[in-house]
């Protein structure tokens, strides 16, 4: 009787790994013969654009909406999509269901001669900007700004030096503010080795190929490894969605502008200016304690790209009284995408967010 | 999850996949973390870079010659239809200034909804344990790196 049970396991156990192996085959082929699936296709409308800058806002979702306007502050060196996968697993869509009014500030490949662009650029004139255009559609006179990763910098820059402005709350995410805890990225910035100079100076803006390699750096084994967990999952339809997904992304990297770029390495990486307090813009100090809107701050607890050590100080050194940081399980991405965010930080973002959005 | 079955030489394969991620991420952080690695990284650079201006340079003389427009040539004219698109951003912007309901910079295709919202109760107060790390597993490639960085 039992030898009958374990041959019928057995040819179970055989059936179910022949099924398994064929559909590997089969979506192998879909997979190579397939262009995976569409990004960013949330319906939204271009209010403004101007060379690298462009302003979106979308259509909104609910039947009534909060009285401040959101406004995402994507990185300079990725595309906005990352916030507006797909359908249930986009950040913005969420927002939209919960009733935001929400408009981002995404970024196109600078051109050559966009390379002339600085931090100065993006803080003084094109996020004023575009908070401007936030104000005049919606009829709103306050902003919540929200930016992710060096997005996250450039909207804690300019609430520092518009204090008393239009910002109601400013949420950050995986922001860094002291550069010495990029550690890979500070010893590959050595300025004993790196001569940034000779880098801008011959491509004009930063090569997306350098910051895609130096991204890759930070975890080589991955590639190798992501590449292994996806053929033995080829059969699993929604891993393979996703995996397409923030594959795409990740090698969608935009060049940096030359002179942004130069002024990073030097006065962000090499000095520290902006947790030494010494950073200026346009002639006015950036203190960060200047900060006085509620701010949350989220961080991912293994983040290698923006350690936590690099994004710890912001908390500390703003002057908000009321300001949180919120740490949570996940990675540089996952802290933003995918089902990690969908559990833990949309919902927390939606919570604070929602009542200071009144 | 279920567990991997020994007949699947796919299980072996992601516990290899798994394990090269783990040991081969920590094997390298020690030289890639190294003033030699930097050292020598930047040499690579800094020659591709001297490379590319060589390049550039020759490149040039070859279009001059054979009288075709350069990359500064187009970059040049690219400085002029940016300037041209400055002065139309200006006067756009004026425009929409004096238009009722901000002009075209207000328009969208939809109507806007009441800004009538309400946060619903049980988010009046913040998630508990908020700035405490939240325990859990992330799901899906995203924590994978290759695809999402992590």
């Amino acid at each position: 009787m039992s030898e009958t049970a374990d041959s019928e396991s057995i040819a179970t156990r055989i059936r179910a790994e022949v099924d398994r192996a064929l559909q590997r085959n089969i979506k192998g082929l879909e997979y190579l013969g397939s262009s995976g699936p569409r990004l960013g296709a949330t319906p939204r409308d271009l209010l403004h654009q101007r060379g690298t800058y462009a302003l979106y806002r979308y259509r909104p979702l609910a039947e009534e909406i909060y009285r401040v306007p959101l406004l995402l502050v994507m990185a300079v060196t990725n595309r906005g999509y990352i916030l507006d996968l797909v359908p249930g697993q986009s950040l913005v869509e969420f927002l939209l269901r919960q009733g935001y009014d929400v408009f981002m500030v995404d970024w196109n490949p600078p051109r050559p001669d966009e390379k002339t662009l600085r931090l100065e650029d993006y803080v003084l004139e094109f996020i004023p900007d575009a908070v401007r255009r936030v104000q005049q559609a919606s009829g709103e006179q306050e902003v919540n700004l929200v930016g992710y990763c060096m997005g996250g910098v450039l909207s804690t820059l300019y609430a520092a030096l518009h204090a008393g402005g239009p910002v109601q709350n400013l949420a950050t995410f995986t922001t860094p503010i002291d550069f010495t805890g990029m550690k890979l990225f500070s010893s590959w910035a050595d300025k004993r080795y790196f001569d940034v100079d000779r880098l801008v100076d011959a491509a004009g803006n930063a090569p997306p190929e350098l910051i895609y390699a130096s991204f890759d750096m930070l975890r080589p084994a991955d590639k190798l490894a992501g590449t292994m967990q996806l053929i033995d999952k080829l059969w699993d339809d929604e891993y393979v969605k996703s995996y397409r997904m923030f594959d795409r992304w990740a090698g969608d990297i935009l060049p940096l502008p030359g002179e942004f770029f130069r002024q990073t390495i030097k006065e962000l990486m090499w000095e520290n200016r902006l947790f030494n307090g010494q950073l200026k813009l346009g002639g006015r100090p950036v203190r960060l304690d200047r900060i006085k809107i509620p701010l949350l701050h989220a961080v991912a607890e293994h983040d290698h790209i923006v350690p936590y050590e690099a994004s710890r100080p912001l908390v500390a050194l703003a002057g908000s009284a009321d300001k949180q940081e919120l740490v949570l399980k996940g990675g540089h991405v996952s802290l933003v995408a995918g089902g990690n965010a969908i559990k833990r930080l949309w919902p927390r973002l939606d919570a604070w967010l929602g009542k200071r959005s009144i | 999850m279920a567990e991997r079955s020994m007949l699947d030489p796919f299980g072996l394969w992601a516990g290899l996949a798994s394990q090269l991620e783990k040991v081969g991420n920590q094997a390298a952080q020690g030289s890639l973390n190294s003033a030699e690695f930097s050292a020598l990284m930047n040499k690579a650079l800094a020659g591709s870079m001297t490379a590319r201006k060589a390049l550039r340079a020759a490149m040039r003389r070859y279009l001059e010659v054979m009288n075709l427009p350069s990359r500064d040539d187009v970059t040049a004219l690219g400085e002029q239809l940016r300037a041209l698109e400055d002065r139309l951003v200006d006067v756009s912007a004026a425009l929409d200034r004096l238009a009722p309901n901000g002009g075209a910079g207000g328009r969208t295709a939809v109507p806007i909804p009441p800004r009538t919202r309400k946060p619903p109760p049980e988010a009046s107060a913040d998630a508990p344990a908020a700035s405490a790390p939240v325990a859990g597993k992330a799901a899906g490639p995203a924590r994978k790196s290759r695809a999402g960085r992590s």
